[in-house]
């Protein structure tokens, strides 16, 4: 029996759409319309574990760089390309590489790899514009404490994926702006006997940059922004789902909301993300799993993982930042022998820091967090950072 | 002995933090703007600051006009960005201003 994708007819149309408007553009462009830009971002970080001798058996401490360089060229008013590339602990990856084809402010196409609109954070992921030296644990790409345990946050940002981006924006006036993205992506990835995702097969090449199962991952936002004089409220919604095995049997879900409150130059955000994730359950979960089945006898596939933060932050002088963090995360669901989580976990970090203008775009963060864990002991993690942009 | 090296972390943050030159803003170096003006960059900062520090546009002064022009039009093009076309020339005018008055406004110097 042939199974069908049902994404397939989702994305053949927003490739047919993309194709239909890009051959409507003048083809004959002036070089005086012909613009490039370039901007780039340093942060080198040192994070020491006070509470630890050897910081390195429960995190990355210590120094990290990350370094990005983009490129942007606009072909026009409506077309544009976009590349960037970015240095971490990963090593260099393709952070963008995409085209942007912008019908009307109501309609724009995003075609290449790129980050999905997925919440609030992820349009800020960039070090230089953020005022801590790490993210909010929701969207922890390698930072945290007990990263290995946890397996980071749920979307860790950026998220950097192959695919097609459908988006705009509409002012119903000047005060309310509606924002909307729909896209297909090819997800993330794990092996068949997986029991979350494998963010290393997203950044291998030996893994290819392509679609492990054939089937995208599909997703969307929804934001309303309502503005008055230099008060902004934002709230809005995400979801992701798809699979990641290569067998195309497990499934995810990925559910989101977020809030942020401009007043002036003083900001509260919050953010809210939750993940519930189809394990394989192996042809012996007896032996596989530290937990055995429900009182029906059946083991529970599925495991949730929610996460969240509410930040603050405050200028305290001309040149100095104030912020205030709060952000946690709970997973609950069987898991494999030998994990040191059980089948309820969770952790709450208290983050309070600072961002300091040195010279031009220079600055230093230094923060202090304590992180209380339910099945570890508290640790706490000091930053120290110097972040640059031009 | 881990608390020393989180004190002298803190020491260090304090000490570079102490070569922190004043603090300069979109206006810095130009000739006194129109009111109109002034409050168009007040606006901008907060509008820029939504994403990114203004430093950011600070340092970039100095690029000229063309590429302000396309640098807003991105800005205001990603989500949530609260930037409406309108609010886009509050901006340009802003920054026209800059480009013209800021006659030391080199890009990387500024």
């Amino acid at each position: 029996m042939v199974q069908r994708n049902p994404c397939r007819p989702a994305v053949l149309a927003f490739a047919a759409a993309f194709a239909a408007a890009f051959a409507a553009l003048p083809s004959a462009r002036a070089d005086k319309d012909v613009e490039r830009n370039f901007a780039g971002s340093i942060q080198l970080d040192y994070m020491a574990i006070p509470t630890r001798s050897i910081g390195r058996e429960i995190a990355l401490d210590a120094a990290t760089a990350e370094v990005s360089l983009k490129v942007t060229q606009d072909f026009g008013d409506r077309l544009s390309a976009s590349v960037k590339l970015c240095v971490a602990c990963h090593g260099v990856e393709a952070g963008m590489a995409f085209f942007d084809l912008r019908i009307a402010d109501e309609l724009s196409f995003r075609v290449g790899r790129f980050t999905p609109q997925f919440g609030s954070f992820p349009i800020r992921h960039d070090p230089a514009n953020h005022r801590t030296s790490d993210k909010p644990l929701p969207y922890d790409m390698g930072r945290m404490l007990r990263l290995s345990e946890w397996n980071m946050g749920i979307l860790p940002s950026p998220w950097v994926d192959n695919g097609i981006e459908l988006s705009g924006a509409h002012f119903f006036s000047q005060a309310v702006q509606l924002d909307y993205a729909a896209y297909a992506v090819g997800g993330p990835r794990a092996n068949s006997d997986a029991t979350d995702f494998d963010y290393k097969q997203s950044r291998s090449g030996e893994a290819y940059y392509v679609d492990n199962n054939s089937r995208p991952a599909v997703g969307g936002q929804l934001a309303l922004n309502v503005l008055r004089g230099t008060t902004t409220v934002t709230a809005g919604v995400s979801g992701m789902a798809g699979t990641y095995d290569p067998l195309n049997k497990l499934s995810f879900q990925i559910a989101g909301a977020h809030l942020v409150v401009q007043v002036s130059r003083i900001f509260l955000r919050a953010e809210y993300l939750a993940r519930r994730t189809e394990m394989s359950l192996g042809t012996d979960p007896a032996a596989r799993f530290k937990y055995g089945p429900g009182k029906d006898g059946k083991f529970d596939p599925y495991s949730l993982k929610q996460g969240f933060y509410a930040e603050l932050e405050v200028p305290l002088t001309d040149r100095v930042d104030g912020v205030l963090r709060w952000d946690g995360l709970r997973r609950q669901g069987n898991v494999v022998q030998g994990s040191d989580l059980r089948s309820d976990s969770a952790l709450l970090r208290y983050t309070v820091g600072a961002s300091i203008k040195v010279r031009g775009a220079t600055r230093i963060k230094l923060s202090a967090e304590l992180y209380d864990f339910s099945d570890f002991d508290d640790e706490v993690a000091i930053h120290l950072a110097l972040a640059g942009a031009l | 002995m881990t608390t020393p090296r989180a004190s002298r972390i803190a020491l260090l943050g304090l000490l570079l933090g102490g070569c922190a030159d004043t603090p300069r803003g979109l206006l810095t170096g130009t000739s006194t703007p129109p009111p109109e003006v002034a409050q168009a960059c007040a606006f901008t900062t907060t509008k820029c600051a939504r994403c990114h520090p203004i430093d950011r546009v600070v340092v970039s002064r100095g690029i000229g006009f063309g590429r302000w022009q396309m640098y807003v039009e991105q800005m205001r093009l990603k989500p949530s960005s609260s930037i409406s076309p309108q609010d886009a020339d509050v901006i340009l005018r802003c920054l026209q201003f800059v480009e013209e008055a800021c006659v030391d406004c080199k890009q990387g110097r500024s």
